[in-house]
């Protein structure tokens, strides 16, 4: 058990040890060619996407705030609209309005 | 081509000449391209990522304020595009993972067998093995292990790339270590 331990251990350590042998490389031949391309190629165009993605960015942002906005102002209203009919509700309950009287039955009721 | 002394290549390229970046691009390119490497470990992308840096270098030359040195700046152009290079990466894999649930066919392809071309063949699934741990750590341990073991940066330089205090890059490579040592030894104990 120690010693399969110790193997492990072992070769943790041996694999550490590769980045004591790494090489410096570089790129490709012709990296500055090819990158000189890039930046004739998409420079400006890619200083524009940048700016149209921030301003993409900006107006998703608006959009879901006027959505977020929009949707509680619905619900609001009709969670009033909810408020005042169970309140007109209440106050029929409340003074037995719904339940009709004697004084409330016509003439035409009685006979 | 004489090299030019750093202050005199800065000024210049701030002036926007052309020989002034070359030198500037001969001198850190493989710097960028072994960071870059190390972070997203395949080849093609890494010249990507060195392309990257160099044109955000071209771009944000004027606003270099000179408060840290030439090549701590870029240092830290090549750490924030390598991570951003990941990030993206991840994005376009979830969205691939996403689309193929719809059977659209735009797949990212994952290449697993990373060939460090600094290592010597007898070294490269070690190497393989390594990289692929060092993929694993949390961002910030990650940068500062890379500088510091691949790239051979002290811990002060470190910290100026960072923009963090020794004492924290201290702790970082204290702690990338401890956790490297783990991941290495829970894959050697399960393979």
């Amino acid at each position: 058990m120690k010693k399969r331990k110790d193997d492990i251990l072992n070769r943790v350590e041996e694999t550490l040890g590769v980045l004591d042998r790494i090489e410096k490389v570089g790129p490709r031949p012709f990296f500055y060619t090819r990158l000189m391309a890039r930046i004739a190629n998409a420079g400006p165009a890619a200083v524009r996407s940048k700016a149209v993605k921030k301003l993409g960015y900006a107006l998703y942002a608006l959009i879901i705030l006027l959505a977020v906005n929009g949707y509680s102002l619905y619900k609001s209203e009709q969670w009033r609209q909810m408020d005042q009919e169970s309140s007109v509700e209440t106050f029929i309950e409340n003074y037995h309005l719904g339940i009709p009287t004697v004084y409330a039955i016509g003439e035409n009721d009685l006979y | 081509m004489k090299e030019l002394q750093e202050d005199k290549l800065v000024s210049e390229l701030k002036m926007g000449s052309e020989s002034a970046f070359r030198d500037l691009v001969e001198r850190y390119e493989k710097k960028v391209f072994s960071v870059g490497l190390s972070f997203v470990r395949n080849v093609e992308e890494a010249e990507d990522v060195c392309q990257e840096v160099f044109i955000e270098v071209f771009r944000a030359m004027r606003q270099f304020r000179e408060e840290s040195s030439l090549s701590t700046w870029i240092y830290r152009i090549a750490v924030n595009k390598s991570l951003e290079f990941i990030r993206r990466k991840k994005v376009k894999k979830r969205f691939a993972m996403i689309a193929s649930l719809f059977g659209s066919d735009n797949s990212v392809m994952d290449i697993p067998d990373f060939k460090h071309p600094g290592l010597a063949l007898e070294d490269q699934e070690k190497g393989k093995i390594l990289f692929e741990a060092i993929a694993k750590l949390p961002e910030k341990q990650r940068a500062a292990f890379v500088l510091h073991h691949v790239e051979g940066l002290s811990y002060q330089e470190i910290a100026d790339v960072q923009k963090t205090t020794l004492s924290s890059v201290e702790s970082l490579i204290f702690r990338a270590k401890q956790n490297l040592r783990k991941l290495l030894y829970d894959f050697y104990k399960n393979n």
